[in-house]
């Protein structure tokens, strides 16, 4: 009974028929002959079949009517099938040059994973994104790890999942001993993913290790660090729901 | 039907000089380079049949320019154009024309206008003689049939108009003048001649716009061009040869029939006919010498003559002027740089000047070396300039690069065409003294203190050696610094600022922690070491409440970072495992971190205690190392908060450290409310086995250890393989390439179910991209 009323594990818990999100996604060439693109592997654990649909969020402040209006696309998946759908959203939504978020919506019990990766000729690195239930966003939420340093950067991505509600938030950057040393105002319209790249740059906080952050929404949000090897370019994803 | 309206005069032109228009000669030749013009006094006159029209020009003179139209409008009851063959008659008054048989070359250039029926893209058009009868400057319809030899064929354009062509009638005119006619006519004929596509060859010239016929005369004479050098010089005593050139620039062969001087009151100067061609073709060109030998200073003339078969420049005299000044000496000076205390084992270029202080050219003809018993001396010529005018100077180089200390010299011979000095030697001296460098060593340059407790003062000592084996090679320390965290301080009480070769002096390190933390500094050694001139050593602390200790595991109300690592893996791989920990309650916590080694029964395991205030970040870097003091080692780390309902985030990073950068793979602490019991399934999402990627499979158990089924599924659910497994307490246990260790080939979309048959169980998937060695975390759900 239990598989069927809760599932409720940590990072990937969903409730059965609850939105999923994938916080980043994407099909882009960056700075440096940079590659991303991200593959998902959606694993239908129930005993029928069952129908998705995918919604695509693209990143940037000024696209939530944008993402409000665009159709998703359709899967159907039997019981017990795992697909794996590499460079989603090329193959899926036909972007050339983007990211954003994902959002997956069925009745059925999903299980969702991604990989997001820098292809080069000779190898490829990247992060997990884990798909995490609409349950999980939260109007408080907390980032840990954030350093700006000769070795790594750190970009910061929030979304807000209302399709109708403006998400107003709060920012707040503590160092290492807890003391605040930010504070930052940001306004997401519904249904839009934001990402700032090397947001010690962005916000203006002096470069550092082990800078925490608090957000403060007016409604639940989702937010997540993409932590990146100045060196290799390598990144790892900390979702903010520690 | 179309109206043609046609514009015509007639121009007898020939080149241009200056743009003025002159007389011919009076013997009747075309002088090089002049203008005829040529037109006509009653040029409208058209005559018209029935099927064949045709226009002519007579009564042409000398004079200025004009023009007439042939009017062949049908409406003007003048002419009838019936779309037949059309021919253009044209008839010059050559009577004024004074021209020397055989001496030119004449070219009749008419030009299409537009009038044209649209016809075949192109069309024949022939020029012909006019018959001499017909030559006689009236033109009636008998002119029709006048043509007789052929001159020239061309294909024209008959569809784009306004171009040129220019037909060859030198034969035609050249008979004309040869027979003394008054009168030199062409008939136009275009081919095919019957049909329904008329055309006709009207005329155009640029002047004022209107359409001319014309015939262009060009000379076949020759054309001498002498070029004569503007100035000469040389020293008295000396000959200066000059180099006369004679160029045909004219159309016939120029004869050279004599050079010869004809004025040279010093008789300084003679002629070298040597090598000249005395018959030149149009464009040829020939030369010769004339030789200039002073015997006293002064600037002098000379004039020469040339005589050829140049119609209008025959003879052709010519002047060379050339200045005489007095003999002038070369004076070679050299001058050396100074060459003092040059370290052994180096390389010191001396700079050498070589000056002419004389007032003639000083030519340099060699350096040698005379003598170097040391064998230290190089010479090195780069950038020499070997002739050198009065007051001019050039630099080169000696190398010395001595081995020894000691005092050299070198003997040297500048060879030139100085008079009094044709062999200049000179000596350098050189001196060397031994190499003052020093050599510092330090020892260590990385300090880490992993059982340091609060209030517990810890001391590292650093010792600081001059290898140098030079006896002057003497070290001196100019400063050593401490920056980073304040828990640090130095003793340099003992320190000595300058060491010999071979000697060594220490400072200290002290750590003295009033709390628990990690604690980071650098000190900074600089000193005259000019290979190394800092030196730095990195310090690193992990300050516990009592240290490491051996302590039971109790994991009740943990955090499990499933992973962890300080290992040289698969492909050349180098794992490091750094944990970061957050206190988000808003009070202190009090934690204590084990570290559950692999594959063990941990019962009870090693662990430091730190305390960490609210919002405070404890972040431990290379954990394993750092906290633990492995220096190699595999397993999970379990946080334990000591007081009910703490709030801890806690994250790590595992990583493989290349020279490239690190790559990584974040892997947060899992709750022990994470794992799943008895009769429970979690899923392990997007395993891969291919050319890409590979997978290993992780898992944790609690206190009362576990066991498990693990089966691994292909994406479309077909059961691939299973087994089972027991672990120990609080143990971690890895299989590498889950698909080899199940015996299964690679599969590009599989996952896996894990089943608890008894205790609890927490499992994970790495998902390692074969190439970067790249791994991503993938934790069960």
């Amino acid at each position: 009974m239990r598989i069927f009323l809760l599932f409720y594990l940590s990072i990937g818990s969903y409730l059965i028929g609850e939105e999923i999100w994938l916080f980043a996604s994407a099909h882009s060439t960056g700075a440096y002959g940079t590659n991303w693109r991200t593959d998902v592997s959606i694993l239908n654990n129930s005993l029928e079949e069952a129908a998705v649909n995918v919604y695509f969020l693209q990143s940037g402040i000024d696209k939530s009517e944008e993402n409000i209006s665009r159709n998703p696309v359709s899967l159907n998946l039997s019981s017990k099938n795992q697909i794996k759908i590499d460079d989603i959203l090329k193959e899926k939504f036909s972007v050339e040059q983007g990211s954003g978020a994902l959002m997956f919506s069925s009745d059925k019990e999903l299980l969702i994973v991604s990989r997001t990766y820098n292809q080069l000729p000779d190898k490829e690195y990247g992060q997990f994104i884990p798909g995490i239930g609409i349950s999980k966003a939260k109007k408080e939420q907390k980032l840990i790890g954030a350093v700006s340093s000769q070795s790594f950067r750190t970009n910061i991505g929030i979304i807000n999942p209302s399709k109708t509600e403006k998400a107003q938030i709060s920012i707040k950057f503590s160092n290492k001993k807890g003391s605040l040393i930010k504070e930052a105002n940001v306004e997401l319209d519904p249904w839009v993913h934001i990402q700032y790249n090397d947001l010690f740059s962005y916000f203006g906080i002096t470069p550092q290790e082990d800078v925490s952050i608090i957000l403060n929404s007016s409604v639940p949000i989702f937010c997540y660090l993409s932590v990146v090897d100045n060196l290799s370019s390598d990144p790892i994803f900390i979702p903010g729901l520690l | 039907m179309k109206n043609i309206i046609i514009f015509i005069s007639i121009l007898l032109l020939s080149l241009v000089l200056n743009a003025q228009v002159l007389a011919p000669a009076a013997d009747g030749h075309i002088l090089r380079n002049q203008t005829y013009v040529f037109d006509q006094s009653n040029p409208n006159q058209t005559y018209g049949g029935n099927t064949t029209y045709f226009v002519y020009f007579q009564d042409l003179y000398v004079g200025g320019e004009d023009t007439f139209t042939a009017d062949f409008d049908p409406n003007d009851g003048k002419a009838t154009h019936y779309n037949r063959e059309l021919r253009t008659i044209l008839e010059f008054d050559i009577s004024s024309l004074n021209l020397t048989p055989n001496t030119f070359s004449a070219f009749l250039k008419v030009t299409t206008d537009g009038n044209f029926y649209p016809t075949d893209p192109t069309l024949t058009v022939e020029v012909y003689d006019q018959a001499e009868a017909e030559e006689n400057g009236a033109i009636t319809k008998n002119d029709y049939s006048s043509a007789t030899q052929l001159q020239e064929s061309q294909s024209i354009d008959a569809q784009n108009f306004d171009k040129t062509y220019s037909f060859n009638v030198t034969n035609a005119l050249n008979s004309d003048i040869t027979n003394s006619r008054d009168y030199s006519g062409f008939v136009l004929i275009p081919n095919p001649r019957n049909g329904n596509e008329v055309s006709f060859v009207s005329t155009y010239e640029d002047q004022s716009g209107l359409k001319i016929p014309k015939i262009e005369i060009s000379s076949l004479q020759p054309d001498i061009n002498v070029t004569v050098p503007s100035s000469c010089s040389t020293i008295v005593g000396t000959q200066s040869i000059s180099t006369i050139t004679i160029r045909n620039t004219g159309q016939g062969i120029l004869n050279i029939d004599s050079i010869t001087e004809i004025s040279d009151p010093q008789n300084f100067y003679t002629l070298d006919l040597t090598g000249l061609d005395n018959s030149l073709d149009p464009q040829e060109s020939t030369n010769f010498n004339i030789i200039f030998l002073p015997q006293t200073t002064g600037n002098f003339s000379a004039t020469f003559r040339i005589s050829s078969n140049d119609l209008d420049e025959n003879p052709y005299d010519f002047t060379l002027n050339c200045e005489a000044t007095s003999a002038g000496v070369p004076s070679i000076v050299v001058e050396t740089s100074i060459c003092e205390n040059v370290p052994t084992y180096t390389s010191y270029a001396v700079l050498i000047t070589i000056r002419n202080v004389g007032t003639a050219t000083l030519i340099i003809s060699s350096i040698d070396e005379i003598s170097d018993t040391s064998n230290v001396f190089e010479i090195d010529l780069t950038g020499i300039n070997y002739n050198l005018p009065p007051s001019g100077y050039t630099i080169f180089s000696i190398i010395f690069s001595p081995d020894l200390s000691g005092n050299y010299s070198g003997t040297f011979r500048v060879s030139s065409n100085d008079p009094q000095k044709p062999n200049y030697d000179f000596n350098l001296n050189c001196t060397s003294i031994s190499s003052t460098e020093p050599d510092i060593e330090v020892n260590p340059t990385e300090i880490f203190w992993n059982n340091a407790r609060p209030s517990i003062t810890s001391t590292q000592i650093v010792t600081i050696r001059n290898k140098s084996t030079n006896p002057t090679g003497i070290l001196r320390i100019s400063s050593v610094t401490l920056s980073g965290d304040s828990v640090y301080s130095l003793d340099t009480s003992e320190l000595k600022l300058t060491l010999n070769p071979g000697e060594q002096t220490t400072f200290k390190i002290n750590l003295l922690a009033n709390a628990t933390n990690i604690f980071k500094a650098t000190v900074s050694i600089n000193s005259n070491d000019t290979d190394t001139p800092t030196v730095l050593v990195n310090i690193i602390s992990a300050v516990t409440l009592y240290g490491i200790q051996q302590n039971n595991v109790s994991s009740n109300n943990g955090f499990i970072i499933p992973a962890s690592a300080l290992a040289s893996g698969a492909y050349g791989s180098n794992w490091v495992t750094d944990v970061k920990i957050y206190n988000s309650s808003n009070s202190n916590i009090t934690l204590r971190i084990y570290f559950l080694p692999t594959q063990s029964n941990n019962i009870s395991a090693a662990s430091g205690d730190f305390i960490l205030e609210s919002s405070q970040t404890l972040s431990i870097p290379n954990i394993l190392k750092i906290l633990f003091g492995l220096t190699e080692g595999v397993g999970a780390i379990l946080i334990t908060p000591q007081q009910a309902n703490s709030n801890l985030l806690t994250t790590s990073r595992t990583y493989n450290l290349t020279e490239e950068g690190t790559y990584g793979q974040f892997i947060k602490g899992y709750s022990v409310n994470d794992f799943i019991t008895s009769g429970e399934k979690g899923y392990l999402l997007g395993l891969q086995k291919d050319s890409r990627m590979r997978t290993n499979v992780g898992f944790n158990s609690l206190s009362e250890g576990a066991n498990l089924k693990i089966s691994l599924y292909k994406g479309d659910g077909t059961l691939l393989a299973s087994k089972e497994k027991a672990l120990q307490a609080n143990s971690h246990y890895q299989i590498n390439d889950i698909f080899a260790d199940l015996n299964v080939s690679g599969n590009s979309n599989s996952y896996a179910i894990v089943e608890v048959l008894s205790g609890s169980v927490f499992s994970y998937a790495s998902v390692v991209n074969n190439q970067s060695n790249d791994p991503v975390f993938v934790p069960m759900y």
